[in-house]
């Protein structure tokens, strides 16, 4: 899975950003990006839940840690991606695979 | 997959819980005094929680065929909670989920109020475990959390998805700049002619009917 080491690598760029993880029970988290391992568990520190409706009880908080193997998306922060960077990432880590 | 919460009635003669040896489950932790939660149940306590390298285990200290475990497969996510309006005490609050990836289950189990409705049966006690999907866990020691999240993220990271989202492990990572700089199993002198070379011949680059890679 190529896009797996392109992604680890960067998130690792990402530190410190806040990003939004929606995990594929359609929960949505936003945190600041605290550290992401080799297979995208993530951890978030001062988190949120984005829907309080359908899990009030999370609320905030302080730290958390996702698996990666449930997270559907990773939303960036729109200053936080280099579009032109990914795309030549993507391709040169393509033709590896 | 694992299955989500389940009961556990048996013990080893020590009184903690039986591991899987042969699946290298070990003790990673053991944290007394601990209560837990699940879903929209009170608190039952006092109780034992063992950390394996494998699962969650909490063991009540009172009832020694009260129990229950968690596979870290299951865990999607674990959290400390310290908002006083979600929970009055300091805790690990957990999600688990039993259900397949692909399977829709999950969501047509769920009202808006969250599955844990339908698990309670009408004394308000739980009669489906696997179908909770929260869970907390609440030390008498509230200065313990951080120590007890660091070893809930540890164990998890022992326990990635058994079809992997890559291929094997232990092969890896590109920083950044190496993914720009290197070419990959590439002839570096002839980056650009190399990658039209590519895009006309590789099958991956076809249109429509390629299939998915897989997720």
């Amino acid at each position: 899975m190529f896009r797996f080491r392109l992604f680890f690598s960067y998130f690792k760029e990402l530190v410190g950003k806040v990003v939004t993880v929606e995990l594929k029970n359609d929960l949505a988290i936003t945190g600041i990006l605290h550290s992401v391992d080799q297979y995208l568990n993530i951890k978030l520190e001062d988190t949120r839940v984005v829907d309080e409706a359908k899990y009030p009880h999370m609320l905030s908080v302080k730290n958390c840690f996702i698996r990666g193997s449930v997270v559907r998306y990773v939303q960036l922060p729109p200053d936080g991606v280099d579009v032109d960077i990914l795309h030549d990432a993507t391709r040169r880590e393509a033709r590896g695979a | 997959m694992a299955g989500g919460l389940v009961s556990v009635t048996e013990r080893s003669e020590h009184g903690g819980p039986c591991l899987d040896t042969a699946n290298e489950e070990s003790v990673a932790h053991i944290q007394p005094s601990v209560g837990i939660v699940l879903g929209e149940s009170s608190v039952q306590q006092p109780g034992t929680l063992y950390v394996t390298t494998r699962r969650l285990v909490w063991l009540s200290d009172d009832d020694l065929e009260c129990g229950y475990a968690v596979n870290f497969l299951s865990l999607t996510m674990h959290a400390i909670s310290r908002d006083q309006d979600a929970y009055p005490q300091p805790c690990i609050y957990t999600q688990i989920d039993g259900c397949d990836d692909e399977d829709e289950e999950y969501e047509e189990n769920g009202t808006d109020d969250g599955a844990d409705d339908e698990v309670l049966d009408n004394r308000g006690i739980i009669d489906d475990f696997s179908r909770v999907t929260e869970m907390r866990l609440i030390p008498t020691d509230a200065s313990s959390l951080d120590h007890l999240f660091q070893v809930l993220c540890d164990c998890a990271a022992l326990n990635p998805d058994p079809e992997g989202e890559q291929e094997g492990e232990g092969e890896w990572f590109f920083d950044q700049h190496e993914v720009m700089s290197n070419v990959i199993g590439g002839d570096h002198a002839n980056n650009h002619i190399d990658l039209a070379e590519l895009l006309m011949q590789d099958p991956r680059f076809e249109d429509a009917d390629e299939e998915e890679s897989e997720e």
